[in-house]
């Protein structure tokens, strides 16, 4: 068949037709590398890591005929059991529109499987081509397969493809835009009998996946690979990151000072050095790490490890009131929430999935490493630090496990929570894919950072530099010529430290300071100065905004950090920072009681939107928000108190 | 098969007839009845890797039992035991050349006899 479709000319029936395809199939059947062999590019993308959760729509032309190609969702059969395979029968049955023809994607290594969906498939009367994948890694399972014998069973047009290098895709192309679109009839009988087409006896003992799961799956050897490869996960986002991340703070620090160079100072310069490049920059700055993880989590995905973690942490993850699949959501949180979030829509089950997305926010993603490592850096001996840095992680996971367990012995109680799923052959990863999950999923987060970060980084700074009382420019200016009137020579010293005083001087005055002295007694028992208030307050709309501001506050214009080398004269200054009356206003155990407020607390707008998106309502977001503000309040407090009590305070 | 495997009692309250395959002959495995058989999690094989299994019934007709029988579990399906994850974790077998993870829980819904 293939042969032969090939073979002929590419002229279709219907010249310059549309067909609208739905590319249909089970789960893991190969139909997104299908897709982008047939189409040479993925116009939309796709959302990982359930592969494709939201239609993926592309076209390409073969002949005159124009093929609009619609990624369906997998789905193991006409009556939907997620959202995920919602979608897919949807689109199938959409009384309006529906598609022109099926491609049914055929995974050669289930036949029997697949031709019980095709089966059901074939009762909507909708035509379809058959397009089957996986003919070698059916042979190497050891169940070759016959497909002229499975075509002739069928009575379909049928078209074996390679998703790997894409042989046979050019068949599909021409099958598809020539196969005729009359309604056929439903199989009266059982289609074929996968007997026929199958050797049924297995020609070989064990495939080479069978050896890897031999180990991988072995109750000893594979929880300790498992844990390997989470710690790899982190040691790639907080060593392999640095260098890419310090280019970053390299490119931003030339553009302030081109900024600087270009612009007088005022308002104007203010503004797009403190407001638009360090507020923007500071976020920028995650976009590696991000990127490390995303295409670390595609990639173990790609190779067919991540359902084998599925598999020995779902026993661990039911304890907890999770499924083992919420394993995929909340390990790419620890990169970012938002893409977590979206993950888990993999989760079969309603309640699984909400008290997935309720606990991911939980999950120490990479905002909140650089107020970690600054606080760390100021206040514990690096012997203590990494210590800390992983009793910080832990705090959001043990959180995360005690708010899912009570969520789903009370509002979310019961519930059909499945597991049964398909643990694919290992496959080599295909790079090309890898890279394009990992571009979209940065694409959607420098989209965040654009619009939301960017813009609650401008009212922070307006907040910040507004007003700007002349009579403190006044009093700074005598001051000044004061000190060149009396040493000409070498004031340079002295003019900075009045510079800085004097921004000190108008911050103190700011609408920000005034709203930090106005809340500071919410976080006076936290032991909160209020500046580390305005920090709080400054990062409800994104947490990478605390460290730009708690650098403002300390009169140091503008402060990054990087994981590995925090501005020291941020950390110098919060270690010596002191209060009206004399006394230093930080110490280490306001650093902690800070840090775990942190880690808990709610602090990203663009988080709060993705549940509001995935749940579809406000209630989520909201009570997200909420449970986890009030436990960040109530652990800071807590941590001061007792802390203080113990004597740790001074 | 091991001497773990315990007899259940058997509810036939449902146990549809899923899928176009053909029903086996019931009658003719050793435990007897029509939907007989074994719990498929009551096969404590986790250092008898590669026991082979023929599936004679799903127990149940909700969400969970429908997924079984569209992931090819239907009467005289051929099971093949792989691997169990520890701690009473899920369970790994080979189905018509595919491997299917299965809860404890979900395994209970299956009614097996050992494959001759």
């Amino acid at each position: 068949m293939t042969s032969d479709v090939a073979n002929l000319p590419s002229v279709p029936n219907t010249p310059a037709a549309t067909r609208r395809v739905a590319l249909f199939g089970r789960a893991n059947a190969g139909k997104t590398s299908l897709l982008m062999h047939l189409t040479g590019s993925l116009q939309r993308p796709v959302n990982f890591p359930g592969t494709s959760v939201e239609s993926v729509q592309s076209s390409c032309m073969s002949g005159d005929c124009r093929l609009e190609i619609v990624d369906l969702p997998g789905v193991a059969s006409l009556r939907p059991q997620s959202r995920d395979e919602q979608v897919a029968v949807d689109h199938l049955r959409n009384p309006e529109t529906p598609p022109d023809l099926i491609c049914f994607v055929l995974d050669a290594g289930k036949l029997a499987v697949e031709l019980q969906l095709l089966q059901q498939i074939r009762g909507l009367g909708l035509p379809i081509v058959v397009a089957v994948t996986k003919v070698d890694v059916a042979a190497a399972e050891g169940f070759p397969i016959d497909a002229d014998q499975l075509q002739r069973a069928l009575g379909l047009p049928l078209v074996v493809v390679n998703g790997a290098n894409g042989t046979g895709v050019d068949a599909l192309r021409i099958e598809l835009a020539m196969t005729s679109l009359e309604a056929i009839k439903p199989a009266a009988s059982p289609a074929a009998s996968p007997a026929a087409c199958v050797t049924q006896k297995r020609a070989i003992s064990q495939s080479l996946t069978d050896k890897l799961d031999g180990f991988l799956l072995h109750p000893i050897f594979g929880p300790v690979v498992l844990v390997v490869v989470v710690l790899v996960m982190f040691q790639l986002v907080f060593t392999v990151a640095e260098p890419f991340m310090e280019w970053i703070e390299i490119a931003q620090g030339f553009l302030s000072g081109g900024i600087e160079s270009m612009i007088s100072a005022g308002a104007v310069r203010s503004f797009l050095v403190d407001g638009v490049v360090n507020g923007v920059g500071s976020s920028l700055i995650f976009v590696p790490q991000i990127a490390l993880l995303i295409a670390f989590v595609t990639c173990v995905e790609a190779t067919g490890y991540m359902a084998r973690a599925v598999f020995l942490l779902d026993r661990l993850l039911r304890r907890f009131g999770l499924s083992g699949k919420s394993f995929i959501p909340l390990a790419s949180s620890f990169a970012c929430a938002i893409p977590g979030i979206a993950a888990s829509r993999i989760l079969g089950d309603e309640r699984d999935r909400l008290a997935t997305i309720a606990v991911a926010p939980l999950m120490s993603c990479s905002a909140r490493l650089p107020v970690y490592v600054v606080l760390l850096a100021a206040f514990f001996p690096a012997y203590q630090a990494g210590l800390m840095l992983f009793v910080l992680y832990a705090i959001g996971i043990v959180t995360a496990i005690v708010v899912s367990w009570t969520l789903r012995r009370t509002v979310l109680k019961g519930g059909v929570s499945m597991l049964a799923m398909e643990l694919p052959v290992y496959q080599r990863p295909r790079m090309r894919l890898i890279g394009r999950h990992t571009w979209f999923s940065v694409k959607s987060f420098l989209v965040t950072a654009g619009t939301v970060i960017f813009a609650s980084t401008i009212v922070v700074w307006a907040l910040a530099y507004f007003p700007r009382p002349a009579a403190i420019g006044e009093s700074f200016d005598s001051q000044r010529a004061a000190v060149v009137q009396a040493a000409p020579a070498d004031s340079g010293d002295q003019l900075a430290a009045l510079d800085a005083r004097q921004s000190a001087a108008y911050l103190e005055q700011s609408y920000l300071a005034s709203m930090g002295h106005f809340v500071q007694p919410v976080f006076e028992p936290a032991g909160f100065d209020w500046r580390m208030t305005v920090g709080v307050l400054a990062a409800f709309p994104a947490r990478e905004l605390v460290i730009p501001t708690l650098g403002t506050l300390y009169s140091l214009g503008e402060v990054e950090a990087s994981a590995d080398d925090p501005d020291p004269r941020l950390k110098d200054a919060l270690r010596n920072a002191k209060g009206p009356d004399g006394k230093p206003t930080m110490n280490g155990l306001i650093a902690l009681a800070a840090m775990v407020f942190f880690a808990l607390c709610s602090q990203c707008a663009a988080t709060l939107a993705a549940i509001r998106r995935e749940t579809h309502s406000w209630r989520w977001p909201i009570f997200t928000f909420t449970y986890m503000t009030v436990l960040a309040w109530l652990a800071a407090v807590a941590i001061y108190q007792i802390g203080t009590m113990l004597g740790f305070g001074s | 098969m091991d001497s773990h495997v315990t007899e259940t009692p058997s509810d036939c309250s449902a146990s549809p007839q899923m899928g176009n395959s053909a029903v086996p002959d019931a009658s003719s495995s050793d435990q007897g009845g029509a939907c007989g058989g074994h719990r498929l999690d009551a096969v404590q094989a986790v250092g008898v890797v590669g026991t082979q299994f023929e599936v004679v019934a799903i127990d149940g007709d909700d969400a969970i039992s429908e997924r079984l029988a569209a992931s090819g579990l239907w009467a005289g399906t051929v099971l093949e035991h792989i691997a169990s994850a520890s701690f009473g974790g899920p369970m790994l077998f080979r189905v018509h050349g595919y491997r299917l993870a299965l809860r404890r829980s979900e395994a209970a819904r299956v009614r097996v006899v050992e494959a001759r």
